[in-house]
């Protein structure tokens, strides 16, 4: 059991919220293992334990309950050695990495924890790394951003009654909504706890809470239904916003229900709100995106990315707004805030494209090393500098109707090209004669880079807990792949 | 394997004592092990799979369902803390379990189930592995100068798991061995990549791709430098088995999945034994393949595997459902009850999914097309169970004009449009089969491994 007692006898943690998600695995004990460990050169040790209670929804029925509590630890295990097969490596050494996760069981037999090792170590012993080290304590100590939500400090009996709360407000918003019902919900709510330790003296603990809301409503008109799909994530329950959602995607519902499949047409098209938030990172692999994997010195290193210091990201010169865009670990209850990353490096802000031109690459341990450039840890929340001109200036038509996507189906741009072929779930055409016809189908089609170069930022915000910035983006000349 | 007994036992006293008090009870443990291995020529990795090991006990109270799980596997806590949680339980009011939700034969004896290897992973020594992938790196850097990035990945995972509930006492131990080897290239202006994938559910002997391959994965990435984009609009279109596959799955895959039933989601529902296809289509989900990735051999609620034909003749015939979704209407129960790990509650999910072959050559296919587009390999897709809208995402496309490839790639090419129109468009289906192996999410989330596929098909779709 990890009590707040063992928390305070390390060095450098934060106590980032009085949360107390406790877990049985001694992670100095681990340290001290791995210390002992012929053959681990360098090494560190993370322990995550989890507890969650979850509620699942059919309409107005209770479909499940859930308690779950989960903890893990994962040993990554260093060795320096020869080079095999006369490898050309810096310094003469080769470095070998391993990755053990453990398991409770593991942990509490000291003799199989020391076998677990010594395998991680054959591991380790047999790959062929340029080296480079773990990092130290920052000596400024680590930031303190808030991502603990009071509300969840609870146990798991106190998070549950928290989602009945959820629930609650949930039916009574979707009961002001005319023509609208509750098809489906989940609420999670997860508090967490990470310790990390490495063989450089690093130690740092954070506590979270984060909560997460699958909501589908369905629209009805007649025999016509249509529905719509939000999943959030945020640390807060009141980030949620359930009111103000339930208002916004019963909206969504109820334009689904006389959407009209768009024509194929080319020309200025907006993104907004939630199909904005897409173009910035991937919700299945967070990195996998075309402007987090070519701002990356992973990227670099590898030769993928097109992207280099000091120069425009875009092929050509931009002719509208220009692209800034930071990594934010430290905003406040930012789902991806934390006071330090998977290798204990503290969470910054740093712009990492300053005005359509790459400033730095974004990069771990490994990546800085082999670049020689300074490490930035891994990218937090996404923050994009919003334009000058409200959305509604944006949504001005000239002699052709000027497109707005909100929801796409998927849209998953490809990492390395860019290119994307995006499914319209909810659209809208502004008319030239200013009426507004909601559309639905056919595909958005285009260029990340390339759309980049012609486009403006609206003044008008929006978040989705990860991307905080412009609440849409024009782009001067896309597809639109309709009938 | 002592503890494991331990555990197994336990788990049988609480799920018998549950079972008493609940009109259902189960019990699951779930885990995997393996390695993975990964090499690009200048980084090396190797890692263990994430165990994600742990046990997840379920009742039914008459009205809903409660999950008890944790990664805590001490017999003792084990048992202490399930003991606490479903004292905190009520049985309610509700609808009634049918299909078999009581236990029968409480204590059966233990059914083991695994996955036939020729050669299990866990005997060849790291160093061999390492060297395998190693050298199919190097054989893949070898074959141009303008590959900028030769990555070869592999992966080997166990995946265990015990079902003890309904008078089952079920133990399965599915492996999966993958080898993929990807190449970027480039011209100095862009970078074009391709890749391919050699694996299923069996042993080592899957790790193994040849120089035939690995020179076809370099020569359509460098083909792919002068592709272009697609002028949207409707072609006819031929589909590789990854494309077919991707269209069942997102079509009546996701479109069928009972768990939507209840909620309204699934407009498959009202089209129960009425045409939504061609008239030759036919197209299952079947967790019994021997070798497909996505196979097993019973699922997370216990249900031994076996075929669901899906479409008969181009008519809606079966649904797919887990056991909370076999509840209610249709009272159907298939196979399909599958969680992405311990912390998650099960769904309707598919396993292999695929349309059935037909008897014409796929050249003979192509031949028949005056001008349109072959779609090749599969990069995503989504679902719109409701609204019947389809996105599928493929690497590229080859034109065709009077039946003959010309070699005009264009990339990437989205396929979008309404279901039924795609589906009924269905005028020719290739005598060929092949499965294409991949992760599936409902929405965002709950991750499976599932494969789909089939023959290669000819039908009319918007595509840009």
């Amino acid at each position: 059991m990890l009590a707040p007692n063992d928390l305070r006898t390390t060095q450098s943690v934060q106590s980032t919220s009085s949360t107390d998600t406790q877990g049985g695995m001694d992670i100095e004990a681990l340290g001290r293992a791995l210390a002992n460990t012929p053959g681990s050169d360098a090494w560190q040790v993370d322990v995550i334990a989890e507890e969650e209670a979850q509620l699942y929804l059919i309409g107005d029925r209770t479909e499940a309950r859930r308690l779950v509590t989960n903890e893990q630890a994962v040993a990554h295990i260093h060795n320096l050695h020869a080079p095999h097969g006369g490898a050309d490596m810096p310094g003469g050494q080769a470095l070998g990495e391993a990755e053990t996760p453990l398991l409770a069981s593991d942990t509490a037999d000291p003799a199989r924890l020391a076998a677990r090792f010594a395998d991680g170590v054959t591991m380790a012993s047999l790959t062929d790394n340029p080296p480079f080290t773990l990092p130290a304590a920052p000596a400024q100590g680590y930031p303190s951003p808030d991502i603990s939500d009071p509300a969840l400090l609870g146990g798991q009996a106190a998070m549950m009654a928290a989602l009945d709360g959820l629930r609650a407000r949930l039916e009574a918003a979707v009961a002001t909504q005319s023509g609208v019902r509750l098809s489906s919900a989940e609420f999670y709510a997860t508090r967490s706890h990470r310790m990390l330790r490495n063989s450089r003296g690093l130690t740092a603990a954070s506590a979270g809470t984060q909560v997460f809301f699958d909501l589908v409503l369905i629209a009805q008109s007649g025999d016509r239904e249509a529905e719509v799909h939000a999943e959030m994530k945020r640390r807060r329950l009141a980030d949620l916003q359930i009111e103000g959602t339930v208002a916004a995607y019963s909206a969504f519902a109820r334009h689904s229900l006389r959407a009209v499949t768009p024509a194929t047409a080319r020309g200025p098209v907006i993104l907004s709100g939630e199909a904005v938030a897409n173009l910035f990172y991937s919700i299945l692999f967070f990195n996998n995106n075309p402007l987090l994997t070519h701002s990356s010195a992973a990227a670099a290193y590898q030769k993928i990315s097109r992207f280099k210091p000091g120069e425009l990201i875009t092929p050509e010169e931009p002719r509208g707004d220009r692209l800034t865009l930071a990594s934010d670990g430290l905003r406040p209850f930012g789902v991806r805030s934390a006071p330090f990353d998977d290798e204990g490096l503290p969470a910054s802000n740093l712009p990492i494209i300053e005005n359509g031109v790459l400033r730095r690459y974004w990069a771990d341990m490994r990546y800085a090393t082999y670049l020689n450039v300074e490490p930035t840890g891994n990218f937090g929340n996404v923050t994009v500098a919003r334009g000058s001109a409200p959305l509604a200036a944006l949504r001005q038509t000239g002699s052709a109707p000027v497109y707005e996507v909100v929801l796409f189906s998927a849209f998953n741009p490809d990492p390395v090209t860019g290119d994307f072929a995006g499914e319209i779930r909810l659209g809208y055409r502004h008319n030239p004669d200013g009426t507004v016809t909601p559309i639905k189908g056919g595909a958005l089609t285009g260029n990340v880079f390339a759309a980049l170069a012609d486009a403006r930022f609206s003044s008008d915000a929006y978040t989705d807990g990860v991307y905080y910035g412009p609440a849409a983006i024009r782009f001067g000349d896309l597809t639109i792949a309709g009938e | 394997m002592a503890q494991l007994d331990a555990l197994e036992s336990v788990a049988q006293h609480l799920v018998s004592d549950l079972e008493r008090r609940f009109p259902y009870a189960a019990a699951l443990v779930s885990g995997a092990s393996g390695v993975q291995i990964g090499d690009n020529g200048g980084e090396q990795n190797a890692s263990e799979v994430n165990p994600t090991r742990g046990i997840v006990f379920t009742v039914y109270d008459g009205a809903s369902f409660s999950e008890y799980a944790t990664s805590d596997l001490t017999p003792a806590t084990l048992a202490r803390n399930v003991r606490a949680w479903a004292d905190g339980l009520r049985i309610a009011d509700g609808p009634p379990i049918v299909n078999g939700g009581y236990a029968t034969i409480v204590g059966q004896e233990p059914r083991d189930f695994a996955v036939a290897m020729q050669i299990d992973p866990a005997t060849i020594p790291l160093a061999d592995k390492l060297a395998m992938v190693r050298d199919t790196q190097r054989r893949l850097k070898a074959l141009d100068e303008r590959i900028v990035q030769a990555r070869v990945q592999y992966t080997n995972n166990d995946q265990e798991s015990i079902y003890i509930g309904r008078g089952r006492h079920l133990r399965q131990r599915i492996s999966r061995t993958m080898l993929v080897a990807f190449a970027a290239v480039s011209d100095g202006e862009q970078v074009r990549y391709h890749y391919t994938i050699n694996g299923g559910a069996g042993g080592y002997e899957l790790a193994r791709i040849s120089d035939e391959k690995l020179a076809m994965v370099v020569e359509t990435a460098l083909r792919l430098l002068k592709a272009e984009r697609l002028d949207p609009g409707v072609y006819d279109t031929v589909t590789d088995p990854s494309i077919s596959g991707v269209i069942a799955h997102e079509c009546f895959g996701h479109g069928v999945e009972m768990d939507l039933f209840p909620k309204g989601r699934a407009l498959s529902a009202k089209y129960i034994d009425r045409p939504v296809a061609a008239p030759a289509v036919q197209m299952y989900d079947d967790p019994s393949v021997t070798g497909a990735v996505g196979s097993y051999f019973f699922d997370d609620e216990g249900e031994l595997a076996r075929p669901t034909q899906i479409l008969r003749d181009g008519v809606l015939v079966r649904p797919i459902s887990d056991f909370v979704s076999s509840i209610y209407t249709p009272g159907i129960h298939t196979p399909n009850g599958r969680r992405q790990d311990f912390t998650r509650k099960v769904f309707a999910r598919m396993s292999n999914t695929f349309f059935a072959s037909g008897d014409t050559p796929p050249a003979d296919l192509i031949a028949g097309v005056e001008r349109g587009i072959y779609l090749r390999e599969a990069e995503s897709g989504m679902e719109d169970p409701m609204g019947w809208g389809i996105q599928v995402t493929a690497h590229y496309g080859e034109e065709i004009v009077n039946g003959q490839l010309t070699g005009r790639l264009f990339a990437p090419v989205g396929i979008s449009g309404y279901v039924p129109d795609l589906l009924q468009s269905i005028n020719g289906i290739g005598s060929d089969f092949a499965l294409w192996p991949g992760a599936c999410g409902k929405g965002h989330k709950e991750m499976v491994t599932v494969s789909c596929g089939g023959p290669h098909l000819r039908m009319k779709a918007r595509l840009g």
